[in-house]
């Protein structure tokens, strides 16, 4: 199995092959990634399809010294900010994630949801970045241009409201 | 449980179930954790936590996605899309960034337009100097004696063996979370490292620069050549400059195996007088052998890791940490590899920065240009002059006034206004005074 920079190495010299298995890796994660973060679908799978298109555009650029990963991932987050920019202008308010998602999912998913929407948005963002999107508190740091120590004791934070928050809003199980 | 004695703060036991203590901080913080009831209720708290989280599942991507993505690949081969300079940014823009961007461009070019008359004169004041060159009145060049280039290598010492213990550290912790295997692991790594100090004999990247005066050129030129080949060395690369009025030169580098650089220099100086010469000797023994034991390092972690993968079997999550880890690895190496290999190539090979100018004898026997040559070759390059001017004045105010009209826009008001004050201050004043 080659790393995923070998990957991006092998397609800036001209194999489309390379590309395609690096699309497999992150598809699905980088669409969870968007999905988590934005209300309406149709703009994650936008978004996720504009993230691999700037990553064919740049890849001339791209330089393995740093990790694919974090580069993917620093694109994400910067259309992820651009998105909810525009969002933020377009519907006149403070744009943000906790926008009720489409009612298809579960009674858990939702408390989960409602829960994590609830923290403060850069503890969230470090939380869902360490929790969905599985990332090194290294690599968060560097994909948000924070220092590590700040990306630790805010991810404790977080995971501490975050409990407090499922506690206090933990769903009637049994009921329903 | 008294703070202050407390071996490990809460974030540490957090830090510790990420996987991101070093090994001898997570075994540590194992051993903690079995006689420590707080931090055993705190652990089982955020792992309950980080497995209720994953029930905010996610549908799975349309395959349309796939389908225009991979189009776009196929469509747009690297080589074919131009390079864009979006280059990922921090997240917090403000979006009153334009504004910067605005003021700093108008600063600029205000600077341009500071910048541009006085380099216009001055390239006005080339175009002239050159043209006396051509018409044969300016005295041969002088020859100044070369820079002498020299490579330079920080040697890292220190460092470099705490990033080896930062990366073997680095490395571990997903081990160590499939098994107590981080321990074993980092002995391993550090008996190798041990192992790879014992590197005999000091490796030493040697420069020398010379100059050397000749009065054959030519002769100088081809005996060098057949020096370096006489010497399995190479060009790493080669001038020759042969201005008008003026004595050629050539600068070359040149890369011998290292054992024959003295011998090469000796002969180096027989071929003139020698005008400079500088050698210099850096000792890089400590730096390579930090490289290889930290490649020695890598390699074994690789191996470990390959091998956790094959025999273990874990969570799913649990083996792609190691895959991710042994990408990492694998890069690690790989980068190693070649700053070895170019260590490796420096210290065989000696490079000289050679630089051989000829005496330059001002030629008598060309018999200075007539009267009628000079008056001509005045007259071509005066009218040359005058044309030049006009294009570049034509150029300048190209440039330029697109910014003076801004500049003017923005002056314009002002301006207006100060000489109205002074019309009607002037009006107000008696005549009489005025004489």
């Amino acid at each position: 199995m080659s790393s995923d920079e070998a990957l991006m190495l092998e397609f800036q010299k001209g194999s489309t092959e390379a590309f395609t298995e690096l699309f497999h890796r992150y598809a699905q994660r980088l669409y969870g990634f968007f999905r988590r973060r934005l209300a309406h679908p149709t703009r994650a799978e936008e978004l996720t399809q504009d993230v691999f298109v700037a990553v064919l555009k740049g890849a001339t650029r791209y330089e393995p010294r740093a990790l694919f990963r974090t580069y993917l991932y620093s694109i994400a987050v910067r259309m992820l900010a651009a998105e909810r920019r525009k969002a933020g202008r377009e519907a006149a308010r403070e744009a943000n994630a906790a926008e009720p998602a489409q009612a298809a999912q579960s009674e858990t998913a939702a408390w989960v949801r409602d829960a994590v929407e609830r923290l403060e948005a850069t503890e969230r963002e470090i939380l869902m970045l360490r929790e969905y999107e599985e990332l090194s508190y290294e690599e968060i740091a560097e994909v948000l241009a924070i220092p590590v120590n700040t990306v630790r004791s805010r991810l404790f934070r977080a995971r501490m409201a975050l409990r407090e928050l499922l506690e206090a809003q933990r769903p009637r199980t049994g009921a329903a | 449980m008294e703070p202050t004695t407390h071996p490990f703060d809460r974030e540490d036991v957090m830090a510790y179930l990420d996987g991101e203590l070093t090994p001898e901080r997570a075994a540590a913080a194992a051993a903690h954790l079995e006689q420590c009831a707080e931090c055993r209720a705190l652990a089982a708290s955020l792992r309950s936590l980080s497995s209720q989280l994953p029930q905010w599942e996610v549908e799975m991507i349309p395959p349309a996605v796939e389908q225009n993505v991979l189009d776009a690949a196929k469509e747009k081969p690297v080589a074919a899309v131009a390079p864009e300079t979006n280059r990922p940014e921090p997240v917090r823009q403000r979006p009153v960034r334009w504004l910067l961007w605005g003021s700093a461009v108008t600063v600029a070019a205000l600077f341009l337009i500071a910048v541009s008359v006085p380099n216009m004169l001055r390239s006005r004041q080339a175009v002239r100097l050159a043209g006396q060159q051509t018409t044969g009145l300016s005295a041969p060049m002088p020859t100044t004696p070369p820079s002498a280039p020299r490579r330079e290598f920080v040697i890292e010492g220190q460092t470099a063996q705490d990033k080896a213990l930062a990366e073997s550290r680095t490395v571990a912790p997903a081990a160590g979370s499939l098994g107590k295997l981080g321990d074993k692991l980092n002995a391993n790594a550090h008996a190798q490292a041990s192992e790879a100090t014992r590197q005999p004999g000091p490796m030493i990247v040697r420069t020398a620069s010379l100059a050397v005066l000749t009065k054959e050129f030519d002769a100088a030129r081809a005996a060098l050549e057949n020096l370096v080949k006489a010497h399995q060395g190479y060009f790493g690369q080669l001038n020759v400059a042969a201005p008008a009025g003026a004595g050629r030169s050539l600068t070359a580098t040149v890369r011998v195996p290292a054992a024959q650089l003295d011998g090469v220099l000796v002969e180096l100086r027989k071929l003139g007088r020698v005008e400079q010469e500088n050698q210099s000797a850096d000792d890089v023994t400590r730096q390579y052998v930090d490289l290889t034991a930290r490649l020695a390092n890598a390699r074994e972690t690789e191996k470990r890791l390959v091998e956790i993968l094959r025999e273990r079997t874990g969570k799913v999550a649990d083996v792609l940490s190691v895959e991710r880890e042994i990408a990492r690895t694998r890069q690690q190496i790989e980068q190693m590899d070649a700053e070895r290999k170019t260590l490796d190539s420096q210290v065989q090979y000696a490079s000289i920065d050679l630089r051989i100018t000829e005496e330059y004898k001002q030629s008598l026997e060309t018999p200075a240009p007539s009267l009628g040559t000079r008056l001509n070759n005045a007259a071509v390059s005066g009218l040359r002059d005058a044309a030049d001017l006009i294009v570049g004045l034509v150029l300048w105010l190209l440039g330029t006034v697109p910014s003076l009209l801004v500049l003017a826009a923005i002056l314009a008001w002002p301006v207006v206004k100060l000489i109205r004050w002074i019309r009607r201050r002037l009006a107000a004043t008696p005549v009489a005074a005025t004489h």
